[in-house]
C-alpha cells in the first residue's frame, strides 16, 4: 500500500541545506575549511522534491506488529512513524522501530558477499569481498559434495527469529530450499515451555494460548506472572494501562521487582522458579475450602470423566464398542442417576468425585485424581519454598476466586527455567478451577496468535523434488551430535550449516559449546545477516540480506487481529538481496531448477502460501493486501480473540484435569515411558539449579537472567547508532547486599563466571533486586564485553519432555576486577 | 494561541520512545537529544530508589519548556531565542545565534538546549526525518522547537505522535476546550521548578 505523494515546497531540503550549510560555513571558519569542503562534496543536483509514503510492519520477535508508515525520499527511507489500524489502541511504536533506518543505513552494514580469508581462524574478523556469483557458486559446491559425501543430512539449516514475514522469514522461502535438499532441521527450543504446559489443560498447542491484547478491557484482575511487558511487550502493556484506568487491578508476581510491578497496583515478590508451587498451594487451598467454580468446573472441565487405574487411561467408549478410526470416542463418566458409567454428555447426574468399580476396573474420576493430587501442597509449605507469605498467598486467592475476570500476563519469564512448563501448567490447571479460562476477560495473555487464518505452507515448502528436512533431535543436541558425528549410537555426520535470519551463536546457551564443538566440527557454516554480530563474525561465509523495508511481504501479525502487508519501501543496499532471491540463486545452482525456476518470484510464492481455504474464506489475496494494508481476521468483529470462548481445543474439547495421553514435546529417543505415569496429574519440580536446593546453588549464590529490554529485540539492533547513545554498553545489575558483601560499587567493573563461563562487564547496583537475583539486559554481542559474553553463563541442556532453552535457571558468583 | 504539552507520568514508561521520534523527524546531530527521559529514582538510568521490594521510580521526559514567561528569551543579546506570540513556542533561531550561551545559563531546565562547539556530525551519511526539519549549525545553541515545522503544516510534534504509550498530549493551553486544557483542569499536575517563575508550557500529571 502507498499513498500520498507529497511535494514538497520550492527549494528542496537539500539544497537548502548546501545553502545554510554554505552561510554558516563561511560565518565559522576562521580556522579551516571543513564545512567548505563538505559542502564541496555534499549532494550535487537537486532533487525532484517529492516524499512517498508506503507502509510495513515491524516484523522482529517482540511478539508485537506495529505497522510503519515509511517516508522515502530520494529512493532513501528517511522516516517510519506510527501507521494506524483500525482498532486505534493498537497503533503502535517503539523506539527499535522507529529507528530502523539507522540499521539499514548503519555503517556496520553487512554490503557485499564475503569469505572468510584462507588460513585465518573463525572469529578473526579478516574477511575478503567476493561476487555473488562466486559467492553462490562456492555455496552450491560446499552443500552438493558435502551432501554427496555425507548425505543431505549433514547440512544444517538453523532457522531464527528475526524476521516474522511469511514469505522471507522464519517460516519462509529457506524451508523450500531445506525440504529439497533433505537437511537437518534441529528442533526449535525457543519460548516452548509455557505453551506446552498450558496445553495440558487447555490443548492450545505451543502457542495460542493466549487472548487478544485488548481482552484486558475485560479484567477485574491482571495478573503478571512472571513477565515484564512495560519493558518486553509495550503495545500489549498499553491496553493494561488503559484497564487500569478503568479500575482493573494490576497484580505482579516476579523474583524481582520489574518495571511492570513499578506500574502494578500490588507486587508479590516470590523466589524465583517457585511459582508453580504457589499455584498449585492455592489450588488446593481453593479446592480445601470450597472456594472453586463449580459451575465451570462440571460444565467446561474434564472433572467427571473416569481414569482407570489399571491403565491411566481415560475409560472410552472404544473399551466396549467398535469406533472407527476418525469416529469421536467419547469418555465415560458416572451416572449417580443410575448408579453406572454412562458416556460424557448422556449422564443425568454426571458424578464429579468419586472412586468407582466398573467391571472389574476400579475407575477414579479426573476431579478426584486431581484432588489427591494437590493435597499435599500446602499454603505454609509455599510460604517456606516461595518465600511469599500466607497472607499475601491469601490474597492473591481472593483474586482468583473473587475477581469477576481473571487474566494471566505470562509470556516466557517462567518458561526459560528446567520447571518452565510445570509452572504454567500449575498456573492453567489455578485458571480452570476458578473458571478463569475462555470467556470475557479471563484467560492468558501475552502472546496472541491468530488460528482463524491457515496459511498454505505445505504448497511454499513442498517443492517439486521435496524430500523434507530431518528433525531428529533439539537445538540444544547439535553440539554432541556435532562432536561425536552421531546420534543414538548410529553415524550422523555434520558438516555444514546456514544460520537464517538466526544469531545462534549469540542466542543459543552455552555458547562456549557452539565455539568449541559445533563449529570444529563444521567445513562450511554459511550466515546471512545484515550485521557483523556473533554468528556472522564466527562463519566461513556471509552474505547481505535485505531489511524489512527492501523487500515484499507481508505477516500474520502477533497480539493483533490483522493481517498486515509489507511494502517494498527502497531498493536493497549496496549487494544486499533478499531470501527469495538468495534461495533461488543457490537452489538452481544445486541443480533444483523445478523448485526454484527463474520465473518464479516473491509473487509466485505469495499466492501459494496463500491459496488456502482459510484464506479464501477470509477472501485475503495479495492483491487485496497491497492494496488495502493489512486485513482483519477477527471471528467476532469488535469483540476481542478469546481462547476457548465455546470450547477447547483438546480432544473432548472441555479444560484437562487429567492428561491422559501427556507426550514430550520433541521425542528424539529419549525413555519417554519413566515419566509417563507422573505426567498425568500437574506437580511441582524444583528448577534444575536456579532452586536453592541444587548443587550449583551450593558454589554460586547469585541467579543470573538475561532480561529482554527496550534495547533490543534479542540480538537486533545490538549495533545500532542512535540507540547505543542512550544505552552505550553492557550493564550487569546486582543487589545492594550481593555487591556489598563483593566490595563492589556502581560503575565498578566485574567478573561474573561460574563453571561454564565468564564475562567482564561493568556493574551497576540496583535495588529493584532482592539479594541473590541479577540481571543484564540481553543482546550485547561478544566483542561488545570486555571480556566473554553472558551466553556462556547458560547450560545446554533440557527438561526431557518440554525440550526447550532454558537461559533464566542459571547461577553465577561475582567477583571485582 | 499557547501551545503546550500534558505528560502523563502514569502512563509514562520511559521508553525513550519519544526521544528517539525527536531526534530523527530532526535530524539531530550525534550525541544531541533535544527530549530526555530523566530517571527519578536512584543515581543511573532505569534504576530505582529505595530498597527492596520498597523502591520508587518515575521518568520524567524533560524538553524546552517553552515558558510564558522564558527565562532565556530575556537574555539573548540578539534576539536569537524569542517567543513567538502567535504560538507561544519558543524558538531557537539559528541564523541569528551568535552562540553566546547567555539563554543556558539563563534557563533553569539544565539540559534541554545544547550547544555545537563543533561542525554537527551524523552517524548516517544521508538526511533523515522531516523534510523541513530545521538545520543544525556549529557554534549555536540548538533545542526543541516543538517541531514547529510539523505544528506549520496542522500535524503534532513527532514525540506526540510516536508515543506509544500514548503519555503525550499537545495542544493550545489557552483553549479551554482543548485536551491539554482538560486533562490539567480535572488532574493534579506539577510544573517543572515552578518557583522559578518562568510559567513552563509542559504539565506533568499522574
Amino acid at each position: 500500500m502507498s499513498e500520498s505523494t507529497v511535494t514538497r515546497p520550492g527549494i528542496t531540503r537539500r539544497s537548502f541545506l548546501k545553502a545554510t550549510g554554505a552561510v554558516a560555513g563561511v560565518a565559522a571558519v576562521a580556522g579551516g575549511t571543513s564545512s567548505l569542503v563538505a559542502f564541496a562534496d555534499g549532494e550535487t543536483s537537486a532533487s525532484n522534491a517529492e516524499e512517498t509514503i508506503c507502509y510495513g510492519v515491524c516484523r522482529s520477535n517482540c511478539m508485537q506488529s506495529c505497522r510503519y508508515a515509511a517516508h522515502v525520499v530520494d529512493g532513501k527511507l528517511v522516516k517510519l512513524t506510527p501507521a494506524e489500524y483500525a482498532e486505534d489502541l493498537y497503533r503502535g511504536s517503539c523506539l527499535r522501530g522507529m529507528s530502523y533506518m539507522h540499521r539499514i543505513y548503519s555503517p556496520h552494514r553487512i554490503k557485499y558477499p564475503m569469505r572468510r580469508v584462507e588460513g585465518t581462524e573463525r572469529g578473526a574478523g579478516e574477511w575478503e569481498r567476493i561476487s555473488w556469483d562466486d559467492a553462490i557458486a562456492e555455496i552450491a559446491e560446499k552443500f552438493t559434495s558435502i551432501s554427496q559425501e555425507y548425505g543431505p543430512k549433514s547440512i544444517v539449516f538453523d532457522f531464527g527469529t528475526g524476521n516474522y514475514g511469511e514469505i522471507q522469514g522464519q517460516t519462509g522461502i529457506f524451508n523450500r530450499l531445506g525440504g529439497v535438499i533433505g537437511a537437518s532441521k534441529p528442533a526449535g527450543m525457543n519460548d516452548l515451555a509455557t505453551g506446552y504446559g498450558i496445553d495440558r489443560v487447555i490443548g492450545t498447542g505451543l502457542m495460542y494460548f493466549a487472548n487478544e491484547a485488548k481482552s484486558v478491557l475485560d479484567s477485574s484482575h491482571i495478573v503478571v506472572w512472571g513477565s515484564n511487558p512495560v519493558h518486553s511487550t509495550p503495545q500489549n502493556w498499553r491496553w493494561m494501562q488503559r484497564a487500569k484506568e478503568q479500575g482493573t487491578k494490576i497484580i505482579v508476581v516476579d523474583p524481582v521487582k520489574s518495571a511492570t510491578a513499578h506500574k502494578a497496583d500490588v507486587y508479590i515478590p516470590i523466589k524465583a522458579t517457585t511459582d508453580g508451587y504457589l499455584a498449585l498451594a492455592m489450588a488446593n487451598y481453593i479446592l480445601e475450602n470450597d472456594l472453586q467454580d463449580d459451575e465451570f468446573i462440571a460444565a467446561r472441565s474434564t472433572a467427571p470423566l473416569l481414569v482407570r487405574r489399571d491403565t491411566g487411561m481415560l475409560l472410552h467408549k472404544s473399551d466396549y464398542a467398535e469406533v472407527a478410526e476418525g469416529e469421536e470416542n467419547p469418555a465415560y463418566v458416572w451416572d449417580n442417576a443410575t448408579g453406572a458409567i454412562a458416556l460424557y454428555g448422556e449422564a443425568t447426574d454426571p458424578a464429579l468425585e468419586g472412586t468407582f468399580e466398573v467391571d472389574g476396573v476400579t475407575v477414579d474420576t479426573s476431579y478426584t485424581l486431581l484432588k489427591q493430587q494437590l493435597a499435599d501442597y500446602s499454603i505454609s509449605e509455599a510460604q517456606r519454598i516461595t518465600g511469599v507469605p500466607e497472607e499475601t498467598i491469601l490474597e492473591l486467592v481472593d483474586v482468583f476466586t473473587k475477581g469477576d475476570a481473571v487474566s494471566v500476563n505470562i509470556s516466557f519469564g517462567m518458561d526459560h527455567y528446567m520447571n518452565g512448563y510445570q509452572s504454567c501448567w500449575a498456573i492453567a490447571i489455578l485458571m480452570a478451577l476458578t473458571g478463569n479460562l475462555g470467556r470475557d476477560g479471563a484467560g492468558f495473555t501475552g502472546i496472541f496468535l491468530n488460528t482463524a487464518l491457515a496459511l498454505n505452507m505445505k504448497a511454499l515448502w513442498a517443492a517439486p523434488g521435496f524430500v523434507g528436512m530431518t528433525t531428529a533431535f533439539p537445538m540444544t543436541m547439535l553440539h554432541e551430535v556435532a562432536e561425536t558425528q552421531q546420534f543414538n549410537g548410529e553415524d550422523y555426520p555434520i558438516k555444514a550449516m546456514v544460520s537464517i535470519i538466526s544469531n545462534a551463536v549469540s542466542n543459543w546457551p552455552s555458547q562456549n559449546n557452539f565455539l568449541e564443538k559445533i563449529l570444529p566440527a563444521l567445513d562450511f557454516y554459511l550466515a546471512m545477516d545484515m550485521e557483523m554480530n556473533d554468528t556472522v563474525r564466527y562463519a566461513d561465509m556471509v552474505l547481505p540480506v535485505a531489511s524489512f523495508y527492501e523487500h515484499e511481504d507481508f505477516r500474520k501479525a502477533h497480539n493483533l487481529p490483522y493481517i498486515v502487508h509489507q511494502s517494498k519501501a527502497i531498493d536493497p543496499l549496496y549487494e544486499a538481496k533478499d531470501d527469495v532471491e538468495i534461495c533461488g540463486l543457490i537452489g538452481r545452482a544445486m541443480g533444483f531448477e523445478e523448485a526454484f525456476p527463474e520465473s518464479n518470484t516473491f509473487e509466485t510464492y505469495a499466492n501459494l502460501l496463500l491459496s488456502s481455504e482459510a484464506c479464501e474464506k477470509f477472501n485475503i489475496t495479495l492483491e487485496r493486501l497491497r492494496e488495502e494494508g493489512y486485513i482483519d481476521l477477527s471471528v467476532l468483529p469488535g469483540k476481542p480473540g478469546i481462547v476457548g470462548r465455546t470450547k477447547f481445543t483438546t480432544e473432548s474439547g472441555l479444560a484437562q484435569l487429567y492428561t491422559e495421553k501427556p507426550a514430550p514435546r520433541v521425542n528424539y529417543g529419549q525413555d519417554v515411558k519413566e515419566r509417563f505415569a507422573k505426567e498425568h496429574l500437574v506437580y511441582y519440580q524444583p528448577s534444575a539449579e536456579v532452586c536453592e536446593e541444587s548443587e550449583a546453588a551450593q558454589t554460586f549464590p547469585i541467579v543470573f537472567i538475561q532480561e529482554h529490554s527496550r534495547w533490543r529485540t534479542h540480538s537486533q539492533w545490538f549495533n545500532s547508532p542512535i540507540l547505543k547513545e542512550l544505552d552505550p554498553e553492557p550493564i550487569y545489575k546486582m543487589s545492594p547486599e550481593d555487591a556489598q558483601e563483593r566490595g563492589i560499587e556502581s560503575g565498578d567493573i566485574v567478573e561474573v563466571f561460574n563453571d561454564r563461563g565468564h564475562m567482564v562487564v561493568k556493574c551497576v547496583i540496583d535495588p529493584s533486586l532482592p539479594q541473590g537475583m541479577s540481571r543484564m539486559p540481553k543482546g550485547w554481542q561478544r566483542e561488545q564485553f570486555i571480556e566473554g559474553g553472558y551466553q556462556e553463563l547458560t547450560y545446554p541442556t533440557h527438561d526431557e519432555w518440554a525440550v526447550a532453552f532454558n537461559f533464566y535457571d542459571t547461577r553465577v558468583d561475582v567477583k571485582k576486577r | 494561541m499557547n501551545y503546550g504539552f500534558v505528560i502523563d507520568q502514569e502512563r509514562c514508561i520511559g521508553c525513550h520512545t519519544c526521544a528517539v521520534a525527536c531526534k530523527i523527524e530532526n535530524n539531530l546531530p550525534d550525541v544531541v537529544w533535544w527530549n530526555r527521559i530523566l530517571t527519578d529514582g536512584g543515581a543511573e538510568m532505569d534504576i530505582p530508589a529505595g530498597e527492596f521490594p520498597n523502591t520508587t521510580i518515575e521518568y520524567v521526559p524533560v524538553n524546552c519548556q517553552h515558558c510564558e514567561n522564558p527565562a532565556c528569551t530575556k537574555v539573548c543579546p540578539v534576539g536569537a531565542t524569542y517567543k513567538d506570540e502567535e504560538t507561544g513556542i519558543v524558538h531557537q533561531d539559528a541564523d541569528k545565534c551568535i552562540g553566546c550561551r547567555m539563554c543556558m545559563s539563563a534557563c533553569p531546565y539544565t539540559g534541554v538546549r545544547s550547544f555545537n562547539w563543533d561542525e554537527p556530525t551524523h552517524v548516517l551519511d544521508m538526511n533523515i526525518g522531516g523534510v523541513d526539519a530545521p538545520e543544525h549549525q556549529k557554534h549555536t545553541v540548538e533545542k526543541c522547537t516543538m517541531c514547529s515545522h510539523r505544528v506549520a503544516k496542522g500535524e503534532e510534534p513527532a514525540c506526540v505522535e510516536a508515543c506509544p504509550a500514548r503519555a503525550r498530549f499537545w495542544g493550545d493551553l489557552d483553549d479551554p476546550n482543548s485536551e491539554v486544557s482538560q486533562i490539567i483542569k480535572k488532574r493534579s499536575f506539577k510544573q517543572l521548578l515552578a518557583d522559578e517563575g518562568t510559567k513552563p508550557s509542559v504539565y506533568y500529571v499522574g
